[in-house]
């Protein structure tokens, strides 16, 4: 992460010569030295006076501030090629064109209700849409996922570039190989080299020789529960995992693409915090009972994404009888619906039926 | 007024200490030549320190006059308000939020805090004729949340809610203001800035005063949220403090300096106690933050509603409310729009 408060003060124009070297005497180094202190702590450390003292932060402040941009002018940066489509198309309309760029974006659910297929499904179609300006997508494979997926990721190419030739004749061509020769897959094990991994992200963001349109982590639950299982590890746990976050979101801000990340359940063992949350609370069917669940690492990392999508099983109308004549474990008629819990854009929660299809997923 | 008191390099006082200089009356009438000689200092340096003792020295500090609390009534009944648009819920804020004031938004992920600060950028703009604030809007994107979309379909149903109300008044003046805006002005006076960590957040809302004083239309600053980088990156507790303080302190200064609102976004922590082995959700950023703001709204679910709860600053109260396309809304009324 380059961040202007890193910026070293020797860097900085409008502080003069001496000041610099009473600065680096007294150990200020960066920008973020002088922006975490008080002016009555500058005054005591650089021995000068009040006015000295604020103009060097406001000096320092103006060269780290943001610069303002209007409404007007962010939402004129807006196109149809900032949003990743999931080929869910009323999910897609709902979040005004599919999955927006500059968001960090969560797919939470059970187990095996299709994360990591929605997960290949967008990125299938980011590889095949951005085909033509040879878009590429970063996949960090946590939970490794991908091992028992690729097959399926090149049938999903298939058929979707099969899909693009019918569409428009004239569209340049492109094989299923060279599409996923674009798919740059990362398989880092534990929450250490998973971290590494997020920092050398942007040294590789840098060097594509094409712009990332978009990083998947599948999942991040997998190396956070792995790694912080003690109650003493709860403080670190939730800071590193905030600090993973920012990093995540001035990645996508700063190379102006998406991040989606899948996330887990987990029983509740707390009624009132259910009843309190409610973008926590994923209902599913488990054998005949509907099992109340939330999604893991708590609630500071459900501030921390942009969009929280909750891919939940739902009992259909047949269900009940149909589950009890086949005698499976699972609910044969039970349909599935992705729900928008959280999206700064969008009006009050909305479900979207889907089911995975040869594709990926689509709509029903 | 002691020597050590004023805003000199520290040196400086340590060797006016030391020439037997204690208070700053002990330099009164005193020369340049002769201080340069008792400090054993060049006479330039000596008339600059004579010159900064007077300008800060010799201005004694002053009480602000008193106002009655009469006054101050009058004040509040007439200042602008910035509607919420959940009529319930202006009723219980006296009209709206205030000016002035530092107004802390608290609640769980994806209650609408977002939307409910982007609504507020726009409502803000609301022309005088609607008894609007009219003014300009400052939003500080700490989470890559603010929605350029969705402030755009915003305005668009802001604009039609002033078309109606104005119609239904007859009033021309009113028409004629409503005909004249447009959703992309209402997008140009709303300001953002994003900011990545918690150091350039500190920097944005230092630099806004100069910002503030080329732009003096700007009735309203949301920083959403304060909680996001506190709570990482700055693992020393003290030290988040002062920093916290220092934020505060500078958006509760532009608040009085400039007449605007100041709209903080907080999220909510889950505090477990291991004792009991039971968890609560709370406002984070503890206790000692929860006095910085004059106003606090807390927004959380209630048997599947949403529910806006004023905690501070007037008397408690709830109302229910809701995330619509055209943007936060009274419950009973969906329709019904920035109430003015």
């Amino acid at each position: 992460m380059s961040l202007r408060a890193d910026r070293r003060l020797a860097r900085v124009a409008g502080i003069e010569r001496q000041l610099q070297r009473t600065l680096e005497a007294a150990g200020f180094v960066t920008c973020r030295d002088i922006l975490g202190v008080s002016v009555i702590e500058l005054i005591e450390a650089l021995d000068v006076d009040l006015d000295q003292a604020c103009h060097l932060a406001d000096v320092v402040a103006a060269e780290v501030a943001a610069k303002p941009r209007t409404a007007h002018q962010l939402l004129s940066r807006m196109s149809e090629t900032s949003y990743l489509r999931t080929g869910i198309r009323p999910l897609d309309a709902h979040l005004g064109g599919g999955l927006p760029h500059r968001c960090v974006v969560e797919a939470v659910g059970p187990a095996g209700i299709g994360k990591t297929q929605f997960c290949l499904a967008v990125a299938a179609r980011a590889l095949v849409d951005g085909a033509s300006d040879e878009r590429r997508v970063v996949h960090i494979d946590t939970a490794h996922n991908l091992d028992l997926s690729t097959k399926r990721l090149t049938e999903m190419l298939e058929l979707l570039l099969n899909e693009q030739r019918r569409d428009s004749p004239v569209a340049h061509s492109c094989t299923v190989a060279e599409l996923a020769s674009r798919l740059l897959v990362w398989r880092p094990d534990g929450w250490d080299e998973y971290c590494h991994c997020l920092k050398e992200l942007e040294i590789a963001l840098l060097a594509a020789p094409a712009r990332v349109t978009l990083i998947i982590v599948d999942s991040v639950a997998a190396p956070v529960r792995a790694h912080f299982y003690t109650k003493d590890q709860r403080s670190t746990r939730q800071e590193q995992l905030v600090a993973h976050t920012a990093l995540l979101k001035y990645l996508a801000d700063t190379h102006d693409l998406c991040v989606l990340v899948t996330n887990q359940v987990q029983g509740s063992g707390d009624r009132q915090m259910v009843d309190f949350a409610s973008s926590d609370c994923v209902s599913s069917v488990l054998g005949r009972d509907e099992a109340r669940l939330v999604c893991c690492l708590g609630t500071v990392w459900a501030h921390s994404v942009n969009i929280r999508l909750v891919l939940e099983r739902k009992a259909g109308w047949a269900s009940a009888s149909v589950a009890s004549t086949i005698g499976i474990g699972w609910n044969a008629a039970e349909s599935q619906e992705i729900r928008v819990a959280k999206a700064p854009m969008c009006a009050n929660c909305e479900r979207f039926g889907y089911k995975v299809g040869p594709e990926g997923l689509r709509s029903c | 007024m002691e020597v050590s008191q004023l805003p000199l390099p520290p040196s400086m006082v340590e060797m006016l200490h030391l020439a037997g200089f204690s208070v700053v009356a002990d330099l009164d009438g005193i020369s340049a030549l002769e201080l340069a000689d008792e400090l054993k200092m060049s006479p330039s340096d000596a008339s600059q320190l004579l010159a900064s003792v007077r300008s800060h020295g010799l201005r004694t500090p002053r009480a602000p006059p008193a106002t009655s609390a009469l006054e101050l009534l009058h004040d509040e009944r007439h200042s602008e308000k910035i509607v919420t648009a959940v009529k319930e819920l202006d009723d219980l804020l006296g009209g709206g939020i205030p000016l002035r004031q530092l107004t802390e938004l608290v609640g769980v992920p994806g209650v609408g805090k977002t939307q409910l600060s982007i609504q507020l950028a726009l409502t803000v703009q609301i022309p005088r004729l609607f008894h609007g604030a009219e003014g300009e809007a400052v939003y500080i994107d700490t989470e890559g949340s603010f929605m350029a979309e969705r402030a755009h379909a915003m305005a668009e149903a802001l604009l039609r809610h002033l078309h109606a109300t104005a119609h239904r008044a007859a009033d021309h003046a009113q028409a004629a203001a409503a005909a004249s805006l447009r959703a992309s002005h209402l997008l140009e006076r709303i300001h953002c800035f994003r900011v990545h960590d918690a150091a350039e957040l500190l920097a944005t809302v230092r630099s806004l005063n100069f910002f503030l004083a080329e732009r003096k239309t700007v009735k309203l600053v949301v920083v959403d949220s304060v909680a996001f980088h506190f709570r990482h990156g700055v693992s020393d507790y003290t030290r988040r403090h002062q920093m916290l303080g220092q934020l505060t302190q500078a958006l509760s200064e532009y608040a009085t300096r400039h007449s605007l609102s100041v709209v903080m976004v907080n999220q909510v922590t889950t505090k477990v106690n291991d004792a009991t082995n039971t968890s609560s959700i709370q406002p984070a950023l503890g206790e000692s933050w929860a006095h910085a703001c004059n106003i606090q709204l807390v927004l959380h679910w209630m048997n599947g509603t949403r529910v806006a709860r004023l905690c501070k600053g007037r008397e408690p109260g709830w109302a229910e409310y809701q995330v619509t396309e055209e943007g936060v809304r009274s419950v009973q009324n969906p329709t019904r729009g920035a109430d003015t």
